[in-house]
């Protein structure tokens, strides 16, 4: 994989939300440490996978790096400029180059607007088009995503789920953003759409040289679109390598356990598939364990690993992994 | 939607017919009746049997309901027994008109301040600016007209003499359509303290309301998608929040409305204000059958048009709400 010019760079993000407690006078008795300390970058037109299980913070980290939450430390940078020190309109024109598609396609539609009004709005907040304009803009955004330019007065209850998803994908595309953060896409999706939402994606990254920021929690499609693909765990990336690297030579034990939990389309290989199964619960961001958040179920920890922090290191290739056995 | 309006229209004859019925038949059951007493003088038992025949009271009941529906059909609500030189007609068109204009202006107040005071409140989610409009919500809920009343009246009308301390400032010969009031100084001057002691209580609930409907819009994803959109806070407010989340206000606007436009018998009676409550209260202690009739015919009209009202409302705010 050839160095690309850096798109988007994160550093050191943090996104700690506060636990209160009393009613009239609050007092701050703690963190959800949803996300503690990562960097990473990504790369223009490149898809950066992005996985983990529930609760690891996946989502939060897409959210913070649009400012959608302002995050508690750390620096996004896109395109050299730092969104986490942008306010107002200054943060309002960046919105133009990067959008995001959201989970959940039934919760995230305004219902009381048209799909004309859902796709059409952006260009108009962001005086990209008006009346006609607008309108013949949106009929081609809809072509786009694969939908009859002629559902632009229907309102989002009156689609499926996966045509719901496509509404969203036009509306994020409506400002021609370099940068689309995608999360869990396809995973409130029928398996039979999921595919075509997949093959979608792509194209549009293909037509329109976008760049992806791509969270989900199947490893199998993360595999498929991703160019380097990163694995959090409780708040932290434990691995980030190309895809291929990271599949085929999996460094952090989490991403081996991982690894292990897809089955493979073959009855004889699957038959043979040796899982790695974890004991015990994630365990809870607000109080992360000591040294590497990983030791209390790691199959393979020694002394150190409750102790110290492992680094977030090269170990070679760009293959980088937070772990001692590899250091 | 015509369609629905219409079938609506022809169903609340039925509904109406049946509370016409029930109040008929009520009233009627109560011991008592209306020429028990002349003033603080019982009148003789003769008197009272000419009386009623003359008003047909000796007939069976449900030749009475017949011939009172009949009228009804004519759009005559017959005489009053108490007021003897008044029709019910007379009586409504008096005061309804003066019930109906202080009930819409405090409506208004309500709203004016209650959606605002909410979406503040909503906005400032457990700061002191939510707790602030939270506790003036709460002290507007819980003071009653009586006590706000006289209150307003003390300070406004006897201390600082702002504002007349009672009456109304029209008269109903004055109404232009028989309805609708000269905007002159005498009528605000004379509008002002009841409307706001009647505001008050409508205001806070309202903001209350709209405080609690809006917290929970303002925590959907499609507020994210909104700000994601890169909208101003501006617009995902008024334009993604508020319309989603003003379908539990309307829903209490309709019944609020008949509630508020007929007449309040305190505020009215602590202004006195030539107005309609009084006669809800009255007419039921003086027997005062056809009065009694009128007052719940005419709360019952408005009752169910505003909700017809509120239901055509629901299909213009949401979308999903489709009749046919």
């Amino acid at each position: 994989m050839s160095q690309g010019d850096v798109l988007l760079d994160v550093q050191g993000l943090k996104m700690y939300f506060p636990i209160t407690e009393g009613i009239l006078i609050q007092h701050h008795i703690g963190d959800v440490k949803a996300v503690d300390d990562i960097s990473f970058t990504v790369r223009r037109g490149e898809t950066l996978g992005l996985v983990g299980e529930s609760g690891c913070g996946k989502s939060t980290t897409g959210r913070a790096v649009l400012q959608l939450y302002r995050p508690t430390a750390g620096h996004v940078y896109f395109d050299g400029v730092d969104l986490t020190t942008l306010k107002g309109e200054e943060l309002r024109r960046m919105r133009r180059r990067m959008q995001m598609i959201f989970q959940d396609p039934y919760a995230s539609l305004n219902p009381r607007m048209t799909v004309g009004d859902i796709v059409g709005e952006p260009l108009e907040v962001h005086g990209i088009a008006k009346g006609k304009e607008k309108l013949d803009r949106v009929a081609e955004l809809l072509e786009v995503v694969g939908l009859n330019p002629y559902f632009v007065t229907r309102y989002p209850h009156e689609f499926s789920g996966g045509q719901r998803q496509r509404i969203g994908i036009a509306r994020a595309l409506a400002v021609n953003p370099e940068f689309i953060v995608c999360d869990e896409p396809i995973s409130a999706l029928d398996v039979s759409i999921q595919a075509q939402v997949i093959n979608l994606l792509e194209d549009l990254q293909a037509q329109f040289g976008l760049t992806y920021l791509f969270i989900a929690h199947d490893l199998s499609v993360v595999r498929h679109i991703s160019d380097r693909v990163a694995v959090m765990y409780l708040g932290k990336i434990v691995e980030l390598a190309d895809r291929n690297e990271l599949y085929e030579n999996p460094l952090h034990p989490y991403t081996q356990a991982l690894l292990s939990a897809v089955p493979i389309p073959d009855p004889e290989i699957e038959a043979q598939r040796q899982r790695i199964i974890l004991k015990g619960d994630v365990p809870s961001p607000v109080n992360p364990p000591s040294g590497c958040r990983f030791h209390t179920r790691c199959p393979v920890v020694i002394d150190v690993c409750k102790e110290v922090e492992p680094e977030f290191k090269d170990a070679g290739g760009g293959h980088y992994v937070a772990c001692h056995l590899v250091h | 939607m015509t369609k629905y309006i219409i079938r609506r229209l022809l169903w609340n004859i039925p509904v109406l017919f049946l509370i016409a019925a029930t109040t008929f038949g009520l009233s009627r059951a109560l011991p008592g009746g209306p020429f028990d007493f002349a003033g603080d003088r019982s009148l003789p038992e003769s008197v009272r049997e000419n009386l009623k025949r003359k008003y047909n009271l000796d007939a069976p009941i449900y030749v009475q309901f017949a011939d009172y529906m009949m009228d009804l059909m004519r759009g005559d609500l017959g005489p009053s027994f108490r007021y003897r030189n008044q029709t019910v007609n007379d009586i409504l068109k008096q005061t309804f008109p003066i019930s109906f204009q202080l009930g819409i202006l405090s409506l208004a107040l309500g709203l004016l301040i209650g959606i605002p005071a909410g979406i503040i409140a909503a906005l400032n989610h457990n700061q002191w600016l939510d707790y602030l409009s939270s506790f003036v919500a709460i002290l507007g809920v819980s003071i009653p007209n009586i006590v706000l009343g006289p209150f307003l009246i003390w300070i406004f009308a006897v201390k600082l003499g702002w504002f007349p301390a009672a009456q109304w400032g029209v008269d109903y010969t004055e109404l232009y359509f028989g309805f609708i009031p000269p905007m002159n100084s005498d009528f605000w001057s004379h509008a002002a303290l009841p409307t706001i002691t009647l505001g008050t209580a409508l205001s806070a609930s309202i903001a209350r309301l709209t405080r609690a409907s809006l917290l929970q819009v303002i925590r959907e994803d499609y507020i994210r998608t909104a700000r994601a959109k890169g909208l101003p806070e501006r617009t995902v407010i008024i334009v993604h929040a508020l319309k989603n989340s003003l379908i539990p206000v309307v829903t209490i606007l309709g019944p609020l409305f008949a509630g508020v436009v007929t007449g309040t018998f305190v505020v009215e009676q602590i202004f006195g204000i030539p107005g309609l409550g009084r006669h809800f209260v009255q007419s039921v202690t003086n027997r005062d059958y056809p009065v009694v009739m009128g007052t719940a015919l005419l709360y019952s009209v408005l009752l169910v048009l505003a909700n017809l009202f509120v239901d055509i409302a629901y299909a213009w705010l949401d979308p999903r709400i489709r009749y046919d």
